[in-house]
């Protein structure tokens, strides 16, 4: 082993010259033209300075993730875990604490009767009863605190209780405070509390209306509004979420609407979701439509100034190209969107 | 801090000076060009300068470097990546030889070298290493153990099967004691440098 190819060209066996001149001519042209050792510190200096240590690493991670597609995977899988099990705060509605206030009674034996009836209309829950006497009457309050996962709509049925007893003769009034806490917990608990589930089947505009309100409380949503509206063999849900504070982040919600239990199909309705940003160059309108299986990306800017009629042609040219053709309507800035009849 | 790092690249130039030429030549030799060659070097000398610190003996800068200088070539050879690119010296030949040589010899010696960078390419990369050290920089299978930071038998054995690796190349090729079928073709063909060799190696298949 101590004899060179190079060296020993003529001692080689056969076939073994051709590699030992050939190797000996790689040598020799290797030696070609080297750069001086000013010239290769130069060039190696430049690249120094060329490339930020940062992108240095960023290539061996490149480099690392080429080499091995399953490290890379697992990178990801790792910090979509970590992110998904990491513990944010939030706040969250737990429940409303509900008041009904009967004041000027000058009969307190049916206070058991009511408190029964208060009971059974929010879902069996304790009701506690506090008897205070103005001039020659007693203020009665019945309170009791329905748990956000209770099914109950608190502040409808009270609504719906305190207008029974007033038909009946009483003066009451009915309210009810959402009662908020700080929550901890994983990240995926707090996204999970954002999907807003509503069954539909049998339930009329006004009914999934109050649900979703209800369930957007809980969710410690307070600065939006629903409307349900029903359009001749549709129906539209609409959730609009404000916010006057300049880069405030709105909380996405998802709303799921269920029938019979089961997510409705998507190919036969129409989901829009809409945010309007307003930033110093003027408002911005992004709408993303979902309907007939499809989904487009909808962006106009300057909503505040180009007019009913351009903001409606710049929403339909958009939809057309990206394959969905729908009705709509923009009647002052408020836009609404159809399936053609 | 601007001056210890000045002083740390003065080091390493006093460090590099005497080794430069032999060291640039070595990295052509394991690549597939020269200027990838350069390339690898360049990149050995900033490795170099990042690590300089964990120099402690400065009379064995030369294994130190070397060892560097295939820890990034196998590193290099080990990412499919630059395995994607092929050298634009084979992409596109100039196929001008020097001025004032002989045009045939200039087409001999250049079309050896390319298949010789060829043939050395078909070796995993330990076995190439070691050939290039030993057959053609002429160090010791010690001095390549060392660099390699491998056992003496480890890089006799490497030689061997990359000697072995080599001749069947060679032979497979229309070289040697066995040729092919396609010999001749192959022959005419890979006497050109560039592009032609992985012509040739493709009908010869």
């Amino acid at each position: 082993m101590s004899d060179r190819w190079i060296d020993d060209a003529s001692k080689a066996g056969p076939g073994e010259s051709e590699i030992a001149r050939d190797l000996g001519t790689l040598a020799r042209e290797s030696h070609h033209e080297i750069p001086t050792l000013d010239e290769s510190l130069d060039t190696a200096r430049r690249r120094l300075c060329a490339a930020p240590r940062w992108k240095e690493m960023l290539m061996s991670v490149t480099t690392a993730s080429s080499r091995r597609p399953w490290l890379a995977a697992a990178a990801v899988a790792l910090v979509v875990l970590a992110v998904a099990f990491f513990p944010v705060s939030w706040e969250r509605t737990v429940g409303h604490d509900v008041a009904l206030t009967l004041t000027n009674v000058h009969d307190t034996s049916h206070a058991a009767d009511l408190a029964r009836e208060m009971k059974s209309v929010l879902g069996d829950q304790p009701v506690s009863v506090r008897a205070m006497a103005v001039n020659d009457a007693t203020t009665l309050t019945f309170a009791t605190y329905v748990p956000a996962g209770s099914g109950v709509d608190a502040a409808t049925r009270s609504r719906a209780l305190a207008a029974g007893l007033r038909a009946r003769g009483y003066d009451a009034q009915a309210t009810a405070t959402p009662r908020r806490e700080h929550v901890a917990g994983p990240m995926y608990a707090m996204a999970t509390d954002l999907v807003i589930r509503v069954e539909t089947d049998g339930k009329t505009a006004a009914q999934i209306e109050s649900e979703v309100r209800q369930r957007l409380a809980e969710a410690g949503l307070t600065n939006t509004s629903v409307s349900v509206t029903d359009q001749g063999t549709g129906r539209e849900v609409k959730i609009t979420q404000t916010s006057n504070q300049p880069g405030q982040v709105m909380t996405p919600v998802q709303l799921q609407l269920t029938k019979d239990g089961a997510p409705m199909d998507p190919a036969k309705g129409i989901s829009i979701q809409m945010k309007r940003t307003r930033t110093n160059a003027g408002e911005t309108l992004n709408m993303q439509v979902t309907a007939q299986g499809r989904t487009a990306n909808v962006s106009v800017d300057h909503v505040d100034t180009i007019g009913d009629a351009a903001i409606q042609a710049a929403i339909v040219s958009q939809l057309n190209a990206q394959g969905l053709n729908l009705d709509v309507t923009v009647a002052g800035g408020q836009v609404s969107v159809k399936a053609k009849q | 801090m601007e001056t210890r790092h000045q002083a740390r690249w003065a080091r390493l130039i006093a460090l590099l000076e005497p080794i430069h030429t032999q060291a640039v030549a070595t990295a052509r030799r394991l690549c597939r060009s020269s200027a990838e060659g350069d390339d690898l070097f360049q990149d050995t000398v900033l490795r170099a300068f990042e690590k300089l610190h964990t120099l402690r003996d400065e009379s064995k800068f030369r294994s130190w470097f070397y060892a560097t200088l295939l820890s990034r070539h196998r590193t290099r050879m080990r990412a499919s990546f630059w395995r994607r690119w092929i050298p634009w010296e084979t992409a596109f030949p100039d196929g001008l030889e020097p001025a004032g040589e002989d045009g045939t010899e200039w087409g001999i010696r250049a079309g050896g070298a390319a298949r010789a960078r060829r043939a050395l390419e078909s070796l995993p990369v330990d076995q190439r290493q070691a050939i290039v050290l030993f057959d053609l920089d002429g160090l010791s299978i010690e001095e390549v153990a060392r660099m390699q930071r491998a056992s003496v038998p480890a890089v006799k054995s490497r030689l061997a099967r990359g000697r072995e690796r080599l001749r069947g190349w060679y032979a497979r090729h229309g070289f040697g004691s066995s040729p092919g079928p396609a010999a001749d073709r192959a022959a005419s063909l890979l006497a050109s440098p560039g592009l032609a060799i992985a012509e040739a190696e493709e009908k010869v298949r």
